[in-house]
């Protein structure tokens, strides 16, 4: 079997920092940062010698391009330390049956660099009290939301909020220590609803994790900032705004367009998609999203390639699921956007890949994998609405 | 979708960045942004309302960044060669002329912002073309402007009437409906170093975006035309296509004396006529089929009030397609085939493009109703030009007055002035030299200090009788040689002549009366190490050869005028040039073997060697009667191949900068019968006007010849890469960036360009051949257009490093 391991390391360009030697043959993927601000990825296999600083920067140059530029330019036309301090904020993390994991998220989150926030753990319908203990040991704030499904336990922390801004993130997650704080200062841009980051893996040790990161495409959204006005809202691409991991909102702005559907995501026989749902809602109701690059989220992708396969699988379903409550609150203009979306997803993405794979061999997922999406996406439509029976059991 | 309302607002990164307040009147912002007072470019932020100073600084950067890192670049280059020197040179006197109909509050505001101008315009015209009223007249009354009431209609007519007043050297025009930047007219004078510019037009932004009609118009293409200085040349570019891209009327400068070659602004165009636009377009294509340049330059912009209704954009577009067919059918009727490009164009592309993209209401789709006005417009634009020819007659259009002769400025002449040796070699040029003689005797400098002597070289046609003939007030002395070449003959005129300092002069250049004068001046002061070089504008018979070599040879000029020019041997020419008989016997005088070819860059060498000195006497004109055979043109390419051969191998450090280092490799592509009738066929694509076959023709034609020549020189491909080889290690000069100074280039030897960064080299321009003259603009356009991210990206890492250690 073939090394598939990729060491993860950090290089801040700003400070002169060493790195570690890689041995031969090892691959090692470096996050090149200037200060809080995340330039990109250089991939290097270890020759047995130390990698230098100059390396990296010659390996880089192509690479990373103008972005070092660019971020040069950035900080000479603002002015420094003109920022006053960032709003405080609640952070909420869902979590379930998963405490060992919630406890190095909570670890992380005690790390913020950000003066005033509070965390909320909420555990969604526990079947022990192993996150609770964990909590009572970090001393963060702890709820139960009895009632399985993500969305659920999101909108509880959305209730149980104490501040303006609520930031999400998940148990499996590592937010960086500026994390917070450039989420709280995107709120001070006027007219955003809502501020995401970037995701970045938290380890790429086994198959499975190299596969989704590299193969699938990961969480990225890449290393540009971008503002998504309410306009892309007919564009119907919520899945480029941002992930749920990684993402923050105003907590009354939220309320008003309804909180996140408790028909999505996790624990529902949709499997996902809360987070692009409010995306979306937030887009069609006049917000607009602002993605940050610095505002950074290490995340623990699924080890084996069964929990993978599980996890591509609830995205296709997930997607479905998303545009079908899109096409169910849709205008007549708005549900032909929602077709349309549907059918471009369908055509370059689900089928693309398996004739990408199968014919011209040139996609890195495996058949079984892409398959799994597929069928997930094939059973979407059903699972949405049993769903909203399910659901509407519950409320009743 | 319907159209959005935007708030147009400029940004300046020479200034801290302040947030960004966008009303909710409006759906978006579109930002200007500038640096430097230069328009970088456009960005559009949809969907806050407050931007900012980072979000701000992020989007620029992210947008921008590279077009940044260019401008950081040029300046720091440009400093190093001295070019910040141009925007110090003299500014002509501007004429600003407005042409203006019944819309007295946007002449108000125009009027407003022209006071504002941080250069004076020495004078501001307002023609009021046909008016209704009095309110232009009442507000011109209480203002310092010219009021010019012009009762025929029509734009162009009014444009013409302004320029026949205007007084100032160069017009400026601009609309009622625009609002101009106070740096509008800045750094016009370096423009006029080159004078084949026939107009400057710049960047028309708009002013707002408030209507759906002005969103619309600034969809559908406004009048953006790009963020880049762009050079348009006539000799290159085919003048009706490129007549639309290279401005718009509402923003260029004309120097008047381009009229003059030119004509006026047609008056069966433009608005007021039937034709209703256009009329700028037909300037600028007249300009261009004229062998002259004009120059966009972003840098020098306006804001253009667009119209605010429906209405109007209507009618507006409708003019649009109208007026193009017009201009299309009257260009058409004046035998420019290339002209049909543009119905091509419209109902090809354009309209296709434009009905599809409405039809499916894709985002950025303009409403049909305006597609249909606009294709009614191109329907009907060969009537209209009809029916605006017939409201035209017996209305006799402004002509331009003659330009009064002007009579020379006798030059002060003091006792200092050395007296001089005109040496004038010729052959077989009777015509030419008896009328360069009569020019010599119109001299402002007095004629008894001032000896010529004429080397006739192996004259068969009778030029020595002609010129016994001739009654002259100066001293003439003849010498007779049989046919061994100008460079042994300037030898010859020089052992004959009497005076220390001694005046080349070729006998196809008829110099003007204060051309002696300049020469004495320029060596007044001098110790004897100077080289004065003269000013030699071409003659153009307007055959697209001639324009071809007057471009060649004005630039050539051109280069030589900049501040900070790095005078080498290629700035040599022999044709009206002075200098020491110390100087040229200290440097070993001509150098026979060189005889008919290169002989003046030869000897530039080693005058430079000697420690001569180069200087550009832009006052001693003598006009070039060029040789305008094509074929001859083409046969001394490859004599002066040969010479270059000779020139590297007499001078071996030269090897790098001549032209053949350009084409090492390509010998084998020596084919000669690609020259075969090379003159009939270029007339016949000329007689046809297809300017790209012809351009391409010549310049293999050229190109064949050089190889051929290298061939006769016996230089095999090795033997001149050896000799490029040989040319030992370019001069290293370094420009470094955190601390940009002015470099000084040595004359002689190749020049490798060292870009740097606090010490750490960042860049390279390759000392290879750009031409052997040389040319700081040439260089920093290259160096700047080849340099790539990872350049940036490794300043970017230096800063960043040295910032993080100057901090701790």
């Amino acid at each position: 079997v073939p090394n598939v391991a990729i060491d993860l390391a950090e290089f801040d360009v700003a400070a002169a920092a060493t790195m570690p030697a890689v041995a031969p043959g090892h691959r090692l993927r470096v996050l090149v940062r200037s200060g809080p601000t995340p330039l990109g990825y250089v991939d290097l296999v270890g020759d047995g010698r130390p990698v230098g600083a100059a390396d990296l920067v010659r390996l880089g140059r192509a690479s990373l391009g103008g972005r070092l530029w660019a971020n040069v330019l950035t900080r000479g036309y603002t002015l420094e330390g003109r920022d006053v301090d960032p709003p405080a904020v609640s952070v909420v993390v869902c979590t379930r049956d998963r405490a060992s994991l919630l406890d190095g998220c909570l670890e992380a989150l005690a790390a913020q660099d950000h003066p005033r926030y509070e965390v909320i753990v909420v555990d969604n319908a526990p079947r022990d009290d192993t996150a609770r203990i964990v909590c009572e040991r970090r001393g963060v704030r702890y709820l139960v939301e009895p009632l399985r499904g993500l969305d659920r336990a999101r909108n509880a922390g959305l209730g149980a909020a104490t501040f303006e801004l609520v930031a999400y993130t998940d148990d499996d997650a590592r937010p960086d220590p500026g994390w917070l704080g450039a989420l709280a200062n995107g709120f001070s841009a006027e007219g955003v609803q809502c501020v995401t980051g970037l995701v970045v893996p938290a380890e790429l040790q086994t198959e499975a994790q190299v596969l989704f990161e590299d193969a699938y495409g990961g969480m990225g959204k890449g290393f540009v900032p971008t503002v998504f006005p309410p306009a892309r809202a007919r564009l119907m691409r919520p899945e480029r705004c941002g992930a749920g991991c990684n993402m923050a909102f105003r907590r009354l702005e939220l309320a008003r367009i309804g909180g996140f559907d408790p028909v999505l995501d996790v624990g529902t026989p949709t499997g996902g998609g809360g987070d692009l749902d409010a995306f979306q809602r937030v887009l069609e109701a006049g917000g607009t999203i602002l993605y940050r690059p610095d505002a950074i989220v290490r995340h623990y992708h699924r080890r084996t390639v069964s929990e993978l396969r599980r996890q591509l699988y609830d995205n296709g379903r997930a997607y479905v699921a998303v545009l079908g409550t899109a096409y169910g609150r849709a205008d007549r203009a708005g549900r032909i956007a929602v077709v349309r979306r549907g059918a471009a997803w369908i055509a370059s993405w689900l089928l693309a890949r398996p004739v990408r794979r199968v014919v011209r061999q040139r996609e890195e997922l495996p058949l079984l994998l892409i398959l799994a999406e597929l069928q997930g996406a094939l059973r979407g439509r059903g699972l949405l609405r049993r769903s909203r029976r399910e659901d509407a059991a519950q409320d009743g | 979708m319907s159209p959005r309302s935007a708030k147009v607002v400029a940004i300046s990164l020479d200034e801290p960045l302040v947030p960004l307040e966008v009303e909710a009147a409006y759906d978006e912002a579109v930002v200007f942004v500038f640096s430097h007072g230069r328009p970088l470019g456009r960005l559009r932020i949809a969907g806050l309302r407050v931007v900012t100073p980072e979000l701000q600084a992020a989007l620029v950067t992210e947008k921008f960044g590279h077009r940044l890192w260019q401008r950081e670049l040029r300046a720091a280059l440009e400093l190093a060669a001295g070019l910040d020197g141009l925007a110090q040179l003299p500014v002509p006197e501007v004429t600003v002329v407005i042409c203006t109909r019944n819309r007295p509050d946007d002449l108000a505001r125009c009027l407003d912002s022209l006071s504002a101008l941080r250069t004076s315009p020495v004078e501001v015209i307002v023609v009021d073309s046909a008016p209704s009223d009095e309110r232009a007249a009442e507000l011109c009354a209480d203002r310092p402007v010219r009021y010019l009431m012009e009762p025929v209609i029509g734009q162009s007519r009014a444009r013409n009437r302004g320029i026949v007043e205007a007084r100032g050297e160069l017009v400026a025009f601009t609309d009622d409906d625009v609002v101009v930047d106070p740096g509008w007219l800045d750094a016009l004078g370096h423009e006029l170093l080159d004078p084949l510019v026939g107009a400057i037009t710049g960047l028309v932004a708009p002013l707002e975006l408030e209507t759906p009609a002005q969103v619309i118009f600034e969809m559908h293409g406004g009048f953006d035309r790009g963020y880049e200085r762009t050079m348009f040349d006539g000799t290159r570019v085919g003048p009706t296509t490129s007549a639309g891209r290279a401005g718009a009327g509402a923003n260029v400068v004309f120097p008047r004396a381009v009229f003059e070659q030119v004509g006026l602004f047609a008056e069966d165009l433009g608005p007021g006529t039937p034709a209703r636009a256009s009329d700028d377009n037909d300037m600028f294509c007249r300009i261009l089929e004229a062998g002259l340049r004009i120059v966009y330059e972003p840098a020098r912009f306006v804001w253009h009030g667009h119209r605010r209704t429906e209405r109007e954009l209507r009618e507006l577009m409708y003019g649009y397609g109208a007026s193009s067919l017009a201009f299309a059918t009257k260009r058409l009727g004046e035998g420019d085939a290339s002209a049909l490009r543009l119905p091509v164009w419209w109902w090809g592309e354009h309209l296709p493009g434009d009905l599809l993209s409405a039809l499916r209401r894709g985002p950025n789709a303009i409403p049909l109703r305006y597609a249909l006005d606009e294709l009614r417009g191109t329907l009907a634009g060969p009537w209209l030009l009809h029916r605006s020819r017939q409201s035209r007659k017996g209305i006799a259009a402004i002509a331009l007055p003659r330009p009064s002769a002007s009579s020379p400025t006798p030059r002060v002449v003091s006792n200092e002035t050395p007296a001089l040796s005109i040496v004038i070699p010729t052959h077989n040029r009777r015509e030419l030299l008896v009328r360069l003689l009569d020019a010599l005797g119109a001299q402002t400098y007095p004629s008894e200090r001032m000896e010529v002597v004429a080397v006739l070289d192996g004259c068969t046609d009778g030029s020595a009788g002609a010129i016994r003939a001739l009654d002259l007030p100066y001293r003439l002395e003849l010498v007779e040689q049989d046919g061994r070449g100008a460079a042994e003959a300037r030898g010859a005129g020089v052992a004959a002549a009497r005076e220390e300092l001694v005046l080349f002069v070729d006998d196809d250049i008829i110099l003007e009366p204060g051309c002696v004068a300049a020469h004495a001046d320029a060596h007044r002061q001098g110790d004897g190490t100077i080289v004065a070089l003269g000013y030699c504008p071409p003659v153009s018979d307007g055959s697209w050869w001639s324009l071809v070599l007057r471009a060649w040879w004005e630039d050539h000029y051109r280069r030589k005028r900049i501040p900070g020019h790095r005078f080498g041997f290629a700035d040599m020419v022999t044709g009206n040039t002075s200098l020491t008989k110390s100087a040229l016997h200290g440097a070993g005088g001509f150098d026979p073997a060189f005889r008919g070819r290169r002989e003046d860059w030869e000897l530039g060498i080693r005058l430079l060697e000697h420690g001569s000195r180069f200087v550009h006497c832009h006052d001693a004109v003598g006009h070039h009667h060029l040789d305008l055979d094509l074929e001859r043109a083409v046969a001394r390419q490859r004599t002066e191949a040969a010479g270059d051969v000779e020139l590297a191998r007499k001078h071996p450090s030269t090897a790098v900068s001549l032209p053949f280092a350009g084409y090492l490799g390509q010998r084998h592509a020596a084919r000669p019968e690609l020259m075969a009738g090379i003159a009939e066929r270029a007339d016949r694509l000329e007689l046809h006007r297809v300017r790209r076959p012809w351009r391409r023709l010549v310049e293999r034609a050229m190109r064949q010849s050089y190889l051929l020549g290298l061939a006769d020189a016996g230089g095999s491909d090795a033997e001149l890469r050896a000799l490029v080889a040989a040319a030992g290690e370019p001069v290293r000069a370094f420009v470094d960036l955190a601390d940009p100074c002015r470099l000084s280039l040595p004359p002689l030897g190749a020049i490798a360009l060292e870009v740097v960064e606090q010490g750490s080299l960042i860049g390279r321009v390759d000392p290879r051949y750009p031409g052997a003259q040389w040319d700081w603009q040439h260089v920093i356009d290259r160096t700047v257009r080849g340099s790539s991210p990872a350049a940036a990206a490794a300043v970017a890492v230096i800063r960043s490093r040295g910032g993080a250690e100057r901090g701790d």
